[in-house]
């Protein structure tokens, strides 16, 4: 009797403490497996990449590749970027290829086992950036002047021939600095062959051939045509010369004051006048004026519309408006 | 007998206890209010305005502000600027996503956005105690304050965020997660409210209700809203309604209410449109009560606003006294954040300035500028005498021990007589909006709109009261298009250098990365050289917003 | 549902009616108690002789059955002789029964009734009041510690009067998982105001089956307590008493004055106190060391001004004592016992005590000869002094007091906020009063039916003063910048609770049924006011009074409520005595829901089979005992703030307008969004269970697995900040989710060799906790934020697929042995020189987890969990002749502490340090300053740094340690004087006993104490357990106490 007590406890026991002992936990880090989509591998500078982590890690990190988040100099400091929730976005700031390299740890309580993953994925990123948004000429005494657009790839750059400013009248001159404005900083500039300068002065009075070179290579031709705005150089009504006053802020405005003795009929004086430029025309409306022949009627005020056209482009157009005004002595 | 009478007495019992224990069970809530009973008298919605006006004054809010509108950009440097702060980051803009205080701006404009919903959302739940035509008013300036206000917020989060969430006014716990919208819908969203508080509000608040957000204030801001819409050198309607809204405000040309409102007849009828904006409905009118009409004249604004500094009394102040406390609510102010020194200097007491004021002009300020960066924005404007260095003396005559080399504003300088009793508290008010402001708004769309001609006299005008400093006659002359803008966005970094907003004036005027870069290439922690063209215009949204969305919150673009 | 409960009662009604006729019989009423203990016996099952009548004793003892007036009733008990007792026409009877060795079958409460314990079907852990009652300790759940499997109790700290954390079978919400708690059939609050003498029966729940009557509180478990009522015969008057000292168990040995000043001049660089390590030596202009007089003086005019250790100066032997009367006793008609206790507790940390008066009245009255009352009435007065503990722990604070400052200051004030000054600054006083009416009518009105009503009404209203003095530091009180405080709280807590209940029982010799019928209500209100003033005159207790101070007024107030109604229906059916059946359903509406989430319904379902009874196992005679149990349920929690389905408007978000002096206008805002649709959590549970009885039951033993899977956890999920909501104001959700499971094991065996008796038990349990879901987007929980410089940061994390507020930190990789290594890890910080780097020789690797080339908070994990795996209990119990001799060892095994006094004394930033530092940390005399300390280059200390630049004392595994322990919890030798000389002194009984509580603690845990429990201010959530700031330790006590009755 007491034998079979003294076993069936023992083996009761035994049976009963088995689920404490097989309980203890299995303390290894799972095994971590790295896995990437990257959305696209060809960027531009400043395209958002993104990046989905599709693999098994407790915590992942992606070293992009470029300046300081380089993996393989990850001993000298560089680093990479944690993901959350599998989701990363990055964007290059300058073109290369970089190898993005994604790590995937694994590790359990304490982390007294460490486990890594890798995978890697190149990117290319291109600055093919060719567009100019604007030029101008940035000089214009203290005046910065943009230059049009005229369709895709011309511009046309409209300058006075002497500007207001104060008491003063200073010329201006043809031979201005240009500015590009271009969204990379990588893309060259080559003007009538030579590379830009920001200081060099370049000839205006000649039509400028540019050529725009992205960082990748790709070749873009801009055509520059500088146009003045056109003016009469003299303007005579019975011979008496008109006094000239210029807008300090519209260099397309400019009025003639002519002062004939009282009792003149203008009702319909012949003007005499000369244009700046040989390519300038004068009208009234949509007539052509011609000096010393067409007839108007100045007991008004009259609004000459001049219009200059660069020798290259018919469509590379300034236009000016004169007004012309008769005092009365 | 008994036996019945237990009987019955328990069936009885059972059945007394079964009965009505669903009245029982409903208790109200003691000692807090909830939003179901809340709203239903104008006083109630007074303090859920209160209540949104309290986060202009936060420490979060303000702070935002500066290291926002201020550090980022190229007229200060910092303390805190090392590339393993979070300030560093920001400022270098070498910050991540999860950058605390892109976080920080985020949450506090939308805990504003929040409060002023509740406002909006409930403003209708008012009932009046007369029919008066003045409690009508009286709602409707609140309901159009909470509209200037939300504006204000979603303003500071397109300009830091592009386009955002817009929030239903009623949150639901099901739909808390909420999509961006495009920044036009954001603007139009922005627009709607300021046109709608244009027409809503007194010109301006005075005496004891000083502070609140007058018409002037939504106009303002409605022009500024336009302003950051509208590119330099391309013209555009929203140049040339800035030009109309400036008229109104400056020159002061009759506008209606069908203008301001730009109302569509065809959108929404004229008295439903009344009825939303607690006008007084038609029907109810007294004839003694006025009748808004969509052809009535709004208020004259401009003679309630004035670039010749008076007090709120009427008295003329000395420039710099209008960043003093005399120059609290005066001519030239058009909103302001108003602080009080709390009772005694706790710390539960919300409504102290302490923290950023004390800040921005102490022994150890968090940003300063220099010498050769005073120079850059002054020249010789008498208006660099405001900005102190170390060892000098403010005008009553304190010394100012900031450190060597650095200089600190006198626009956040407290005057000793004008300080409280308690140490951390601070009682002065921040400009918010000044009239100087929209003055130089006016003549930039001039100049944009071919004016400039009237752009310069508008610039002029402002110079003027500037001159007034060491009577000065220099003046801008007139020049092209582009020497124009260059001279008003110059006049605008003077008039509003160490205000907190030149980060986003240079974003706005499309030349932030020429700038920053410019000036981060000059300094030794190289500071804002790393701004990426075309992508650090706006910040990131904080990474936490796109995770707890789970993506519905997307990302801008090159983060 | 409110339709289908009125059905229900319709048909209960019915029912009443249908039963209403029987035949008029006499009827017998008494007792049963034991012949040696006069104890009475509960669940005696009597039967008249020959027929299917019978009943059984309640938990008072007492029956009453109608029968022939010439019938014999048969009594037996499990555990006793079966005798028969002739009715002869008597209505009133008194048995006694004697005692067998084996007392298996004892009666076990169950929720609003009582049941033979090899009936049950539920998982109940069963500890009776003896086990309890000379626990020299102030509260009843202390001294349930480790006497029940599946029991975790902590005491939070050892200060006296101070509360316990308790999990029953596991942590089962990261909200208020404490269990329900039932005193006498009624729901209270808490049972820290009982006196442990006056405990008669502890039962504790733990499993869906046996908790579903309690339904929607139910989910954590509940502990059930009987208080003793007076018994029949003659008046009984008892009088014990113990009293004793107590002392810390354990003493942390920090640096003295001399070694500090040693010390602090290795770690800065300095010569104050001595040169090259050698005290109160100087070098003179050769190089030559000479004994500097200044230097020694220097030291000596601080010791002599200075305790000598802070720990000595405010540790102090602590005294208690305990005095209990109770006078019982009574007639056929009336019972009754009366009770009054003193407890007085002086913790051996000074100022800190304890005090508890209760008075208790119980009385028993049979009304009719089928209507019997009973009522109770108790008072309690607490009076607690408590001492600053948590955070600001003073105990903490006299380890790490840097020695090397005067306790007192040239104008005679205190120098500085070292512990005295803490100590005389600390000025909280708590006190309670709680009275508490319960009121019980019993009837049996039918045959089969027992109808029940009962009330209570409890009220506490409950005093907290607090004075702030300002700090004496500034010795001529110039400017009023600091303030005193004066602050006053008073609260008052209302609660009623009203319950109707009928039985039905009917068994016969196959069969046997018992119906319950209920209903229940309950009304809850606590109020609130406070107010502070600030800028009294003086420091002095007689300004120690609102009225005292002159500004800063504050004052707020609030009162919450909720009322709550329930019905409960249990039905248990018995086959042949061996088939078990028990299903309970409770259906319970709380006004904290709104109305379409108000009811909630809660069933259970249990079977046992006695397989011992079977026909074929009857012949095994070693088995007396086998049963199998298997059980499911449903469960709820509700402790929540009333609240958080309302948006609530918050007031003070004022602001300024006006010109001049800007007036503050009032604003108002709502900074969360009420949740209307929040419902229960809900707990479901399955768990099955073996009993074996073996040779009469003096060998038994269970085992019972576990599974509790806690579901619609409320919490409040983070969203999206565009919400513009607080971020400690997220709209509460039913989101998370928690699993916890396990194995209780429990054997006892008792025996008798001759004179000597004895009984040997172990129970044990294993618990293994799992949160499975936090809700959306499984945002973890972040919890104990610690304000220690180096660590700012919480150290627990709460996420799925781990244990509720596991440690978490950063792992340390040894210790750097040269800027090569620091060079090439992650700690190296590119464009600096060696000499300005942060991180140097002789500071931790941190290890760079997710390997992104540098150490941030993403590289933290998890270091350990703070609840253990194996927590169990070792009941001895010896006796021979007159001498009795208890033994008890409790202890667990496998829970992580986070020592918060690591952090301060491996760590020469802040003050005192261990006093063996000196060997233990590394030293590469690398600095020409250090060049004389020897080297130690495999040191598991970092280098001392007075700044810990490096953060080397951030959380991290190297402050987290195993807490494993097994403690000698109980030792007591008790003497019971020989019956002749009792009764030669004309007393009933008389014995004195020794007992030394907490004798011996074996453990690995370098701290004051391994028992950690939750941090002293935030006992309200489970996301701070085990997180030791220097606890106030349990005490070593040694008492001698004495019982007599009269």
């Amino acid at each position: 009797m007491m034998k079979i007590d003294k076993s069936l406890i023992r083996v009761s026991l035994v049976l009963l403490l088995a689920p404490f002992v097989a309980s203890c936990d299995d303390d290894e880090a799972a095994e971590p497996h790295a896995g990437m989509v990257v959305d696209k591998t060809t960027l531009a500078i400043n395209e958002t990449m993104t990046i989905n982590f599709e693999g098994t890690a407790d915590q992942v990190a992606i070293y992009t590749g470029d300046e300081s988040h380089n993996y393989e100099l990850r001993s000298e400091s560089n680093t990479g970027f944690v993901v959350n929730k599998g989701l990363f976005t990055y964007s290059y700031s300058s073109p290369g290829t970089y190898k993005v390299v994604c790590i995937a740890s694994t590790y359990n309580e304490l982390a007294t086992d460490l486990r890594q993953d890798t995978c890697s994925v190149w990117v290319n990123v291109i600055d093919d950036e060719t567009e100019i948004r604007n030029i101008s000429c940035p000089q214009i005494l203290y005046d910065e002047v943009f230059a049009q657009k005229l369709g895709d790839s011309d511009w046309v750059m409209k300058l006075p021939r002497k500007v207001k400013y104060n008491t003063a009248q200073p010329s201006i001159s043809l031979s201005q600095r240009l500015k590009f404005y271009i969204d990379s900083d990588s893309t060259k500039v080559y003007v009538g062959g030579e590379a830009f300068g920001s200081t060099t002065k370049y000839d205006l009075s000649k039509t400028q051939a540019i050529k725009v070179v992205s960082d990748f290579g790709t070749e873009r031709d801009y055509t520059l045509y500088t146009v003045q705005y056109p003016e009469f150089e003299t303007f005579k009504i019975n011979g008496v010369e008109g006094e000239l006053t210029r807008d300090e802020f519209d260099y397309s405005a400019l009025s003639y004051t002519v002062t004939l003795p009282a009792g003149t009929d203008v009702s319909s004086a012949v003007p005499e006048f000369t244009l700046t430029a040989g390519n300038e025309t004068a009208y009234i409306g949509d007539a052509e004026q011609v000096s010393g022949a067409s007839a108007v009627d100045f007991t008004a005020p009259v609004v000459y519309r001049l219009v200059g056209v660069s020798p290259d482009n018919a469509q590379a157009v300034a236009e000016s408006t004169v007004t012309v005004t008769v005092n009365f002595e | 007998m008994i036996k019945k009478f237990v009987k019955y007495g328990f069936a009885c019992l059972l059945m007394f206890s079964l009965s009505g224990c669903e009245d029982f069970l409903d208790k109200e809530v003691l000692g807090y209010s909830t939003d179901e009973n809340f709203y239903d008298t104008k006083y109630k919605l007074q303090s859920a305005l209160d209540a949104t006006y309290d986060i202009l004054q936060s420490d979060v809010f303000n702070d935002t502000e500066w290291r926002f509108g201020e550090a980022t950009a190229d007229d200060v440097w910092g303390a805190d600027e090392g590339l393993s702060s979070q300030m560093g980051q920001l400022v270098s803009f070498r910050f991540n996503t999860s950058n605390s205080y892109i976080r920080d701006r985020w949450e506090i404009n939308y805990k504003g956005i929040h409060r002023a919903n509740e406002v909006i959302a409930n403003a209708h739940r008012v009932q009046l105690s007369t029919d008066d035509y003045l409690e009508y008013k009286q709602v409707r300036e609140i309901l159009g304050q909470a509209k200037f206000l939300r504006a204000l917020f979603y303003f500071n989060l397109v300009k830091t965020y592009g386009g955002v969430p817009i929030r239903p006014e009623v949150e639901n716990v099901d739909n808390l997660v909420v999509p961006r919208s495009s920044l036009e819908e954001c603007y139009a969203y922005i627009e709607k409210d300021l046109r709608e508080a244009a027409i809503m509000l007194d010109t301006r608040y005075v005496r004891t209700d000083a502070g609140k957000a007058g018409s002037g204030a939504a106009v303002a801001l409605l022009m500024k809203a336009l302003m950051y819409q509208a590119t330099p050198g391309i013209r555009s309607d929203k140049w040339e309604e800035m030009v109309r809204l400036g008229q109104y405000f400056v020159d002061g040309m009759s506008m209606t209410y069908a203008d301001m409102l730009k109302w569509d007849d065809s959108q929404e009828d004229w008295e439903a449109l009344r009825k939303r904006l607690w006008f007084k409905p038609q029907e109810l009118n007294s004839p003694t009560d006025p009748y808004e009409a969509p052809t009535s004249a709004l208020p004259d604004l401009h003679m309630a606003y004035s670039l010749s500094y008076t007090d709120c009394y009427g008295a003329s102040i000395d420039y710099i006294d209008q960043f003093f406390q005399t120059g609290e609510f005066c001519s030239g102010s058009i909103f302001e954040v108003v602080f009080k020194e709390s009772a005694d200097g706790t710390g539960g007491d919300t409504n102290e300035g302490g923290y950023v004021f004390d800040d921005m002009y102490s022994t150890a300020p968090v940003v300063w500028t220099t010498d050769n960066i005073l120079t850059e924005i002054f020249g010789s404007d008498p208006r660099r005498s405001y900005n102190l260095g170390h060892q000098t003396y403010t005008p009553d005559g304190e010394l100012c021990q900031c450190g060597p080399g650095k200089f600190v504003s006198l626009k956040w300088y407290t005057p000793v007589k004008e300080r409280s009793q308690n140490a951390g508290d601070n009682g002065k008010n921040r400009r918010y909006l000044r009239y100087a402001d929209v003055v130089l708004m006016y003549a930039e769309a001039l100049n944009e709109c071919g004016n400039g001609a009237a752009a310069l006299e508008q610039l002029n005008k402002c110079k003027a009261q500037v001159n007034t400093l060491n009577n000065s006659t220099t003046l801008y002359v007139g020049g092209g298009y582009g020497y124009m803008r260059d001279q008003i966005w110059e006049e605008r970094r003077k008039e509003f250098a160490f205000e907190w907003d030149r980060f986003f004036d240079l974003v706005r005027q499309k030349r932030a990365a020429e700038v920053i870069k410019a000036y981060g290439a000059d300094r030794a922690n190289r500071r804002g050289y790393y701004f990426r063209e075309g992508v650090n215009e706006i910040f990131p949204i904080p990474q936490s917003e796109v995770d707890v969305s789970n993506g519905v919150v997307t990302q801008n673009p090159g983060y | 549902m409110r339709k289908y409960m009125k059905t229900a009662a319709v048909v209960v009604a019915m029912l009443l009616v249908a039963f209403s006729s029987f035949a008029q019989k006499i009827n017998v009423s008494g007792s049963v108690n034991d012949a040696d203990t006069q104890e009475t016996l509960i669940g005696v099952s009597i039967m008249e002789k020959g027929t299917t009548n019978g009943t059984m004793t309640d938990y008072d003892g007492k029956f009453s059955l109608s029968v022939d007036k010439d019938a014999t009733l048969t009594f037996s008990y499990v555990g006793y002789k079966s005798i028969d007792v002739k009715v002869n026409g008597q209505q009133n009877l008194q048995v006694v029964m004697q005692s067998t060795t084996a007392e298996l079958d004892e009666l076990v409460v169950i929720g609003y009734g009582v049941q033979r314990k090899s009936d049950i079907t539920g998982s109940i852990s069963s500890v009776s009041g003896r086990d309890i009652n000379d626990v020299p300790v102030s509260s009843a759940l202390q001294a349930l510690q480790g006497k029940a499997a599946g029991v975790n109790i902590i005491q939070n700290t050892g200060a006296p009067g101070s509360n316990t954390t308790i999990k029953i079978r596991g942590t089962g919400t990261v909200n208020d998982a404490d269990p329900l708690y039932v005193v006498d059939g009624f729901i209270v609050d808490n049972i820290d105001y009982l006196n442990p003498n006056d405990i008669a029966n502890v039962e504790v729940f733990k499993d869906a089956a046996s908790s579903a009557v309690y339904g929607a509180r139910a989910a954590n478990g509940v502990v059930s307590i009987t208080t003793k009522t007076g018994q029949e015969g003659k008046t009984r008057i008892t009088f014990d008493s113990y009293v004793g000292i107590s002392n810390p168990w354990k003493k942390i040995d920090v640096m003295g004055v001399e070694d500090y000043a040693l010390m602090t001049d290795y770690i800065n660089g300095l010569h104050d106190y001595s040169v090259d390590g050698q005290l109160y030596y100087s070098k003179d202009e050769n190089g030559a060391m000479y004994f500097d007089q200044n230097k020694f003086h220097r030291v000596d005019t601080i010791r002599r001004n200075t305790p000598a250790n802070w720990w000595d100066a405010i540790t102090r032997t602590g005294f208690k004592q305990n005095y209990n009367l109770s006078v019982s006793g009574g007639n056929k008609k009336t019972k009754f016992l009366v009770s009054a206790s003193y407890y007085k507790e002086n913790g051996f940390v000074e100022t800190s005590s304890y005090r508890r008066f209760n008075a208790r009245a119980n009385i028993n009255h049979q009304l009719a000869s089928w209507l019997n009352m009973q009522a109770t009435m108790a008072y309690t007065n607490d009076d607690r002094n408590a001492v600053p503990e948590g955070q600001n722990s003073v105990l903490k604070k006299a380890l790490y007091q840097n020695p090397l400052i005067y306790t007192y200051n040239s104008k005679g004030y205190w120098s500085e906020d070292h512990p005295l000054a803490m100590l005389d600054r600390n000025h909280e006083r708590i006190r309670s009063d709680r009275f508490d009416v319960n009121l019980s009518l019993t009837a049996n009105i039918l045959k089969w039916f027992t109808y029940q009503f009962k009330a209570s009404y409890y009220l506490v209203p409950e005093t907290n003063n607090n004075f702030t003095e300002v700090q004496k530091l500034d010795e001529d009180f110039t400017m009023p910048g600091d303030l005193t405080t004066v602050y006053k709280r008073q609260n008052r807590t209302d609660k009623w609770e009203v319950n109707n209940l009928l039985t039905f029982n009917w068994n016969n010799k196959v069969h046997s049924v018992t119906v319950l019928a209920g209903q229940t209500a309950e009304g809850y209100k606590y109020s609130w006011q406070e107010s502070t003033k600030r800028g009294t005159p003086s420091n002095n207790d007689n300004d120690w009074y609102l009225s005292s101070g002159y500004t800063g007024d504050k004052t707020y107030g609030l009162d919450s409520h909720w009322s709550a109604v329930g019905f409960i229906g249990r039905v248990n059916y018995n086959i042949l005595d061996r088939y078990l059946f028990q299903a309970n359903v409770r259906a319970d509406a709380s006004s904290v829901f709104s109305k379409d989430n108000r009811w909630g319904i809660f069933p259970s379902v249990s079977a046992g089979w006695k397989f011992s009874s079977e026909p074929f196992m009857k012949n095994l005679d070693w088995l007396s005992l086998g049963k199998l149990r298997v059980g499911w349920g449903i469960l709820g929690n509700n402790r929540i703030d009333e609240l958080s389905r309302y948006t609530t408007i918050t007031t003070q978000y004022n602001y300024p307008y006006g010109i001049g002096n800007h007036i503050l206008y009032p604003g108002a805002a709502s900074v969360t969004i009420g949740n209307p649709d929040i419902k229960w959590e809900k707990a479901e549970t399955f768990n099955v269970g073996l009993d074996l009885g073996f040779l009469e039951n003096s060998l038994s033993m269970s085992i019972e697995y576990f599974n509790k899977k806690t579901t619609d956890m409320l919490l409040r999920v983070p969203t999206v900040l565009s919400a513009g909501l607080d971020d400690t104001a997220y709209p509460m959700t039913n989101a998370g989710a928690v699993r916890n499971y396990g194995v209780e094991w429990n054997v006892s065996y008792k025996n008798q060799i001759n004179k000597f008796r004895y009984e040997v038990g172990f129970n044990v349990s294993w618990i293994k906790n799992e949160v499975t879901s936090l809700g959306t987007g499984n945002e973890p929980i972040w919890g104990a934020y610690l304000e220690e410089g180096s660590i700012l940061d919480y150290v627990t994390k709460t996420e799925v697929g781990r244990p509720i507020g596991s440690f978490y930190g950063y792992v340390t990789d040894g210790i750097f042995q040269s800027y090569e290594e620091v060079r090439q890890s992650a700690q190296y910080e590119p464009g600096k020189n060696d000499w300005e780097q942060t991180t140097r020789p002789g500071d931790f690797r941190f290890k760079d987890l997710n390997g992104d080339g540098k150490i941030t908070a993403e590289d933290r994990t998890y270091l350990g969990s703070p609840l253990p795996d194996f927590v169990f209990g070792i009941p001895i119990q010896l006796s021979y002749g007159n001498f009795d001799l208890n033994i008890f060892f409790q202890g667990q095994t496998g829970n992580k502490i986070f020592n918060v006094m690591d952090y301060y004394l491996y760590n020469a930033a802040d003050g005192n340090v261990y006093a063996d530092i000196r060997e233990r940390h590394w030293s590469g005399q690398l600095n020409s300053d250090r060049a004389f300390f020897p080297l130690n280059t495999s040191a598991d200390v970092p280098d001392l740094d007075p700044t810990d630049a490096a953060r080397n004392f951030r959380a991290s595994d190297f402050l987290v340690q195993d807490g494993s322990y097994i403690r000698l919890k109980e030792l007591r030798l008790t003497y019971n004087f020989p019956g002749e000389l009792v009764k030669k002194w004309r007393l009933s009984n008389l014995a004195v006993s020794l007992c030394a509580y907490n004798l011996l603690t074996f453990t690995g845990y370098d701290g004051l104490d391994p028992e950690v429990g939750k941090v002293v201010g935030t006992e309200g959530n489970n996301l701070s357990m085990g997180v030791d700031h220097g606890n106030y330790p349990q005490a070593r006590s040694f008492t001698i106490g004495i019982k007599l009755g009269l």
